[in-house]
């Protein structure tokens, strides 16, 4: 199954390793999963996610408008 | 019991795999506990009959028998669409923690985590040097990461053809993959887990030394765990860690998480009705994220994010957790970690306790003033582990965890200020309604940051004060936050 950015939650993001699965045209980044982060992936995507918690919504937004 | 067991393969042969094994292995062991087991790939001819039981796995073996009106388990062995869930069953399983995660992601089930069945043949012992290296593979790759071995080792190749309990037997080491692995281990041989297969490439999660085998198990000693690039200078590094001293250990682990007998036992274990929730206060997103939402637990979490004191928040929770009709609220710190069987382990303490029961515990103080209890508290080595016999009268409970009866419609008294002392608090007003408090034995993991300097300030004194003013009937107010003195022991002045 895959996902938008948007659509992958906090929960999600850093417990899954996402393979980026985006089309040429398409407005938002996609990705599909593929089995668990490392301990160590995990711990980085924690902090990967509220650091551009701001980029993403600002890329949601652009989609949207 | 008269029970099918259906899936893609069956048979055990090598040639099938592992999910083969596994499933002829779960079969066997159905037979030997004394229940007729029918085992197939073809099971459309049998969708009919009249069965007690359907073990399945794989999309067109559930799809032939879907409409039997039996009890059916549904099992997932891994990642591949093929061995994902399908809507239908009674009971979901996966085989590790990754696969649960990777379902419910793509079909939105959830499912309960059960290892492999592995039989346990017999132990032998690992040579004191390395010399002897069996690498475990259904077929040729065609880049081999381990043919270097061949000049420093002897290295062999499993065969098909021959028995694998033989080939372990011969090895000092195998190098396997999933249930290779398992099997080696059973055997009491040590593993470096590690291979180059065509769906994940060359990857490995290393020597499988007895501190880490529970976080390779996460991914069913896939390689995918810790994912490391497998290179001739990684392979020479994590053989070095060879150890024949971990051949006990390596075995015992085996024998207590996957001999086929228990796991067997852990399929035909009846429904059971009490409906767990878990309730969590938050202040830090960083801990919840990294501790508590990384335990091997299934069921709901609610959170409440910096309430204005605790026993509102808490309270909130309570009323959550009874709306959506759980029977068991689990208050627990953001934390704390919960190992896979944790939530089985309290049940059984649970059903021990009287009717009377409102609030237990995990650790506490009895009513003699002496720790109760069993945790790790993780900032110091030790494991509190006292020899009370459980369930035990508390006192008073640690407020890392505490477990509530929702059933009896208790809430915390709200006029208790701050965030201190609830786990006292609810002990006494669970004897002030006629209810009854225990520490039960639920061993879990408090991964506490409190410096070992913190001593309680004004806002723990006016807590204190005021839970005395509240009791002061009360036969005992303790808490394990401070050493109150134990009963009889004699108070200096």
């Amino acid at each position: 199954m895959k996902k938008k950015l948007s659509e992958i939650t906090r929960d999600e993001w850093i417990g899954i390793n996402w393979i980026e699965d985006s089309e040429m045209g398409q407005g938002e980044r996609c990705f599909v999963a593929d089995g668990l982060r490392t301990p160590a992936e995990a711990y980085q995507a924690r902090e990967e996610w509220d650091a551009t918690a701001e980029e993403r919504m600002l890329c949601v937004a652009m989609v949207k408008a | 019991m008269k029970i099918l067991v259906t899936a893609r393969y069956v048979s055990g042969g090598a040639v099938e795999g592992g999910s083969s094994r596994f499933m002829k292995c779960l079969a066997d062991a159905l037979r030997r506990a004394g229940h007729e087991v029918t085992a197939t790939d073809s099971p459309a001819p049998h969708a009919s009959e009249e069965w007690d039981l359907i073990i399945c796995s794989h999309h067109d073996q559930f799809r032939a028998i879907k409409r039997n009106a039996a009890k059916k388990i549904y099992v997932s062995h891994g990642l591949i669409a093929d061995e994902r869930f399908l809507e239908g069953a009674n009971r979901y399983i996966s085989v590790s923690e990754e696969t649960r995660t990777i379902n419910r992601f793509h079909c939105g089930i959830d499912s309960e985590v059960i290892g492999q069945p592995i039989d346990i043949v017999r132990k032998g012992a690992p040579g004191t040097i390395l010399r002897k290296v069996l690498v475990i593979r259904r077929e040729p790759v065609q880049f081999d990461p381990f043919a270097f071995l061949a000049e420093k080792y002897e290295l062999r190749y499993s065969d098909l053809e021959r028995p694998i309990e033989d080939q372990i037997a011969w090895a000092d080491l195998c190098i396997a993959l999933g249930r290779g692995a398992l099997e080696s281990m059973a055997q009491g041989k040590p593993v470096l887990v590690a291979d180059n297969r065509p769906y994940i490439g060359a990857h490995g999660d290393g020597y499988a030394s007895p501190s880490v085998l529970h976080e390779m198990e996460r991914c069913n000693f896939s390689g995918r765990r810790f994912r490391f690039p497998v290179t001739r200078e990684w392979i020479e590094e994590e053989l070095a860690k060879y150890d024949p001293r971990h051949s006990d250990e390596l075995y015992n682990y085996v024998l207590a998480n996957h001999s086929a007998d228990r796991i067997a036992a852990q399929y035909l274990k009846p429904d059971d009705p009490l409906k767990v929730s878990f309730g969590v206060l938050v202040n830090d997103l960083m801990r919840l994220d990294m501790v508590l939402k990384q335990s091997e637990i299934t069921g709901t979490m609610h959170t409440i994010k910096l309430p204005e004191t605790a026993t509102k928040g808490l309270n909130k929770l309570l009323g959550i957790m009874e709306a959506e009709g759980a029977d068991i609220g689990v208050l627990c710190h953001q934390d704390m970690y919960f190992r896979r069987g944790w939530i089985e382990r309290m049940k059984a303490q649970i059903r021990l306790l009287p009717d009377s029961w409102i609030v237990a515990g995990i650790i506490g103080k009895d009513m003699r003033g002496r720790v109760c209890g069993r945790v790790h508290d993780m900032r110091i080595p030790l494991h509190f582990s006292t020899s009370h016999p459980f369930p035990h009268p508390a006192s008073c409970f640690d407020e890392c965890v505490i477990i509530v009866n929702l059933k009896k419609g208790f809430r915390f008294d709200e006029n208790l200020p701050g965030f201190d002392l609830y786990g006292t608090l609810c002990v006494l007003q669970a004897k002030e309604m006629g209810g009854t408090a225990w520490i039960i034995d639920a061993f879990a993991e408090h991964y506490c940051m409190r410096p070992f300097s913190w001593y309680p300030g004004k806002d723990f004194e006016d807590c204190f004060k005021w839970i005395h003013k509240r009791f002061p009937d009360a036969d005992r107010i303790d808490t394990t936050v401070i050493g109150v003195p134990e009963e009889g022991e004699e108070e200096v002045a």
